[in-house]
């Protein structure tokens, strides 16, 4: 675990203690991945350090975590869509979705 | 879900009605809200007096005044009064936005059921009503204040499910998870009716608009809410964004196919679903302060 600026913060990092704003407000709990919309709440509710987890690897480990949920998320929305295929407006949807996890998490 | 065979709508109506009405403890609309409904009826109530009957419950006047200056509104200059919001904004912004923050305490808080989260299934409200939003935004839709509400109440059925019929709702969750299909056609399964009819059942009993009622009653099936197709159907494809943006849970790990006719009413077009989405998710960080309520 180290302690960083919020500014150093990047996706995919995963915070090692729960994060609260300045009146012990949990914004989010302990082991949550990192993402952009997090980050700049962190940002917004003046939180100025972040305790995270080193990753055995440094960053090549932390990407390659990122990797690993965003193939997880992309899975679940596939799960969810499943039996919607006979309409298109829904297989356009999904497809949006699926950009929509990519474009945050990249 | 309406569509199976059998008894007419209005038949299956009465009959959910009855088992609505044979419920003890269901919650009444917060007093301070049937109030204001009283007064701002009568044309010669001021500003200041509504302000007044808001500002003797503090609790809803802090939470009023957080939501006037947060950046769901956006105004440049700071709020302090409720006569102040209730001059900028409205009467009826005013209830939407007393209704909207009071309807977390409603409800008690907690859940038994272990498929039921309830800080998971606000956050889908909140989202759902962000989506709403963000819909009425594209739209142009004229009423946009209803708009939020009429998302973040959509579901509110299936917590009177949750809280008075718990046994057979927490078989209905289980179903929709083990098959896995929608809460909603589990909950037709087992109780012959579905959290979307006794919520607007719920809606009548407060009184709450026809477009309100009419809305949560057919945000499945958008194509029978008559006059309320509009909004019906922007709260329908609402529900369905934020599911795709897996924002929040309202029990289930599926999402229904678009209707037809909410598609039609609406006029959007496929290629609009990643604006859609952005603009959603963008909603819901301007509705933070409504997530912050749901905790409490």
């Amino acid at each position: 675990m180290k302690l960083i600026r919020t500014e150093e913060a990047r996706p995919g990092m995963q915070v090692a203690k729960d994060v609260t704003d300045l009146r012990g407000n949990l914004l989010f709990k302990a082991g949550t991945p990192l993402d952009p919309l997090l980050i700049e709440r962190c940002r917004q509710r003046n939180v100025s350090h972040l305790f995270i987890e080193e990753t055995a690897g440094g960053p090549a480990a932390a990407e390659s975590d990122t990797q690993v949920r965003r193939e997880h998320i992309l899975r679940q929305i596939d799960r969810m869509f499943s039996g919607t295929e006979s309409s298109a407006v829904m297989v356009s949807l999904r497809e949006a979705a699926k950009r929509y996890v990519q474009s945050m998490s990249g | 879900m309406t569509g199976m065979s059998g008894p007419s709508p209005q038949e299956a109506h009465d009959r959910v009605k009855k088992i609505v009405d044979r419920i003890q403890g269901l919650p009444s609309l917060p007093s301070t809200l049937t109030s204001i409904n009283q007064m701002v009826l009568n044309t010669k109530t001021s500003p200041k007096e509504v302000a007044q009957l808001i500002s003797s419950d503090p609790a809803l006047t802090s939470k009023v005044l957080r939501i006037v200056n947060s950046t769901f509104y956006g105004f440049p200059n700071r709020i302090a009064t409720i006569t102040h919001a209730i001059v900028i904004l409205g009467f009826n912004t005013i209830k939407s936005i007393v209704l909207s923050s009071s309807i977390f305490d409603v409800f008690q808080r907690n859940s038994d059921a272990v498929d039921f989260d309830r800080t998971e299934f606000w956050r889908h409200s909140v989202g759902c009503g962000a989506a709403a939003r963000a819909l009425g935004h594209r739209l142009n839709y004229p009423a946009a204040e209803e708009l939020f509400i009429a998302g973040l109440l959509h579901d509110i059925g299936k917590i009177v499910l949750d809280q008075f019929l718990a046994a057979q709702f927490q078989e209905a969750l289980r179903m929709a998870k083990e098959r896995p299909c929608l809460l909603v056609q589990a909950e037709a399964e087992v109780f012959g009716f579905t959290h979307a009819d006794v919520g607007s059942l719920l809606f009548e009993k407060w009184n709450l608009s026809k477009g309100l009622v009419q809305t949560t009653r057919f945000h499945h099936n958008p194509g029978l809410a008559g006059d309320s197709l509009k909004l019906a159907a922007i709260v329908h494809v609402a529900d369905i964004l934020v599911r795709a943006l897996r924002f929040g849970n309202g029990g289930d790990e599926k999402i229904p196919i678009v209707s037809d006719s909410a598609w039609a009413a609406l006029a959007l077009e496929e290629s609009e679903f990643d604006a859609l989405l952005r603009q959603t998710r963008a909603e819901i960080e301007k509705a933070t302060v409504f997530l912050d309520f749901a905790k409490k």
